[in-house]
């Protein structure tokens, strides 16, 4: 509120333009209800001074900085930089290329399934339903067999009956992978050194090694025969050994076996009466 | 704040700064000390200041350079205004207030001017000077009314 108290104060701010319009308002009314405030107001007014804008600066020049200057690339000979460029993206094309078709063979290798299963071998059966075997993955001929961890590695089935899986037992089935033997006359041969069972895997798993020699050697495989039949094999050859030990093995058991015919024989003679052995007088005696 | 800022702000306030700076220290030699220093600080610290500030930056160097410039004087007679400053366009009037500036301190006179010439609010005023907004209220309304009593005086009277 104006009054005569604050109205000089008003008309300072007046001339320092820092009164707000209703303000500014109520000092005009003020004033105009007071005629004499006029000519104080005006001299106020008077007071304010505005810049001469003809003073100028004149050593501008002097004060500024030389700004950075635009980099500028020249390509003299800009055929080098255009082949240059192309090789590297042909090359980028390459890379971009062999990986994408390393990704689609290897999809195709985890998730397809041996579409046919030759009738004329036999292998162990893998009991899973779900396991599939990519052709990178199968076991060497050293008996090593690649499989990835923290998958369900199916065991082999008939171990434990020692039996050897039909064929068509199968075939129908098609997550299940028959590794079978190459037998046109069905006749069987040892498996340890050759037949490697395919384990069963997931897809994109690490890969670790699994050494099935053991149990593929401990499988009992019965021996050909000529009649195409398996006959009952011997001890030594159902032994899980080398050939060569196997052989001074049966040498050693012929000389046991000859020693205990001889045995036999006099035996024999003895019950027949051959032959009268007998003790007197602490002397052996002996009668044909 | 780069260099190409910097040189924008040279172009578009030196001018400014330098009737600010006559006005200040009544000298142009002095003035143009002032502005070269001014400017010198403005791009020592460009990486401090941001350019929306500069002009402010620009004015508060400025007033401090003119204050301790008055005060090594021993005495300034603000008697006239330097030359390429002076260019009235109402001579009686100019002549007047350019005589009435000289009635009072440096201090409010600097306070003046950047009120009367740069526009600069009681607020910004002290940001620049470094006094409160109440004091800049009471210095500008102080020299206000010494203005307005020189101009009144019977033979100023206009």
């Amino acid at each position: 509120m104006i009054g005569w108290d604050n109205y000089e104060e008003y008309m300072m701010m007046h001339a320092d333009g820092e009164l707000e319009p209703a303000e500014e308002r109520e000092l005009m009314e003020f004033v105009s209800a007071h005629p004499e405030l006029k000519a104080e107001l005006k001299a106020y007014s008077l007071t304010r001074l505005s810049p001469d804008e003809t003073v100028v600066y004149t050593g501008k020049d002097s004060l500024l900085r030389t700004e950075p200057a635009k980099r500028v690339i020249a390509f003299p000979q800009w055929w080098r930089y255009a082949i240059a460029a192309g090789v590297a993206l042909l090359l980028s094309l390459s890379f971009y290329k062999y990986r994408e078709v390393n990704k689609i063979v290897d999809s195709i290798a985890v998730t397809n399934i041996p579409a046919t299963i030759t009738p004329k071998t036999v292998q162990p059966i893998m009991d899973t339903n779900t396991a599939v075997v990519p052709k990178e993955i199968q076991a060497p001929k050293s008996g090593v067999a690649i499989v990835t961890p923290q998958r369900k590695i199916a065991p082999v089935t008939d171990c434990k009956q020692h039996k050897v899986a039909p064929i068509a037992r199968e075939e129908k089935q098609e997550h299940r992978v028959a590794a079978v033997k190459d037998t046109t006359t069905r006749a069987v041969q040892p498996i340890a050194p050759v037949e490697q069972p395919q384990v069963a895997v997931e897809k994109e798993q690490p890969i670790i090694r699994v050494d099935t020699t053991a149990a593929v050697a401990a499988l009992p495989v019965p021996e050909a025969q000529d009649d195409g039949m398996p006959k009952k094999r011997s001890l030594i050859d159902r032994l899980p050994i080398d050939e060569s030990n196997k052989n001074q093995l049966r040498k050693l058991f012929r000389v046991v076996k000859g020693t205990y015919n001889g045995v036999s024989k006099v035996k024999q003679e003895l019950d027949t009466g051959e032959i009268t052995v007998s003790v007197e007088d602490n002397k052996l005696r002996v009668s044909f | 704040m780069d260099a190409k800022e910097y040189n924008a702000c040279v172009r578009e306030w030196a001018d400014a700064l330098f009737r600010f700076a006559c006005k200040c220290t009544g000298q142009a030699s002095d003035a143009h000390d002032v502005v070269q220093s001014s400017f010198e600080v403005l791009w020592q610290k460009k990486g401090e200041v941001d350019a929306m500030k500069a002009k402010a930056f620009l004015f508060q160097v400025a007033y401090r350079k003119s204050i301790d410039n008055y005060r090594k004087s021993v005495k300034i007679n603000y008697v006239a205004p330097p030359e390429e400053s002076y260019a009235p366009h109402n001579p009686d009037l100019k002549k007047i207030l350019e005589r009435a500036l000289a009635q009072i301190d440096e201090q409010a006179r600097a306070l003046v001017l950047l009120k009367d010439y740069e526009g600069y609010r009681y607020e910004e005023i002290a940001e620049i000077t470094g006094l409160t907004d109440t004091q800049v209220k009471v210095y500008l309304h102080r020299a206000r009314k010494i203005l307005k009593e020189y101009l009144v005086r019977v033979e100023n009277i206009i």
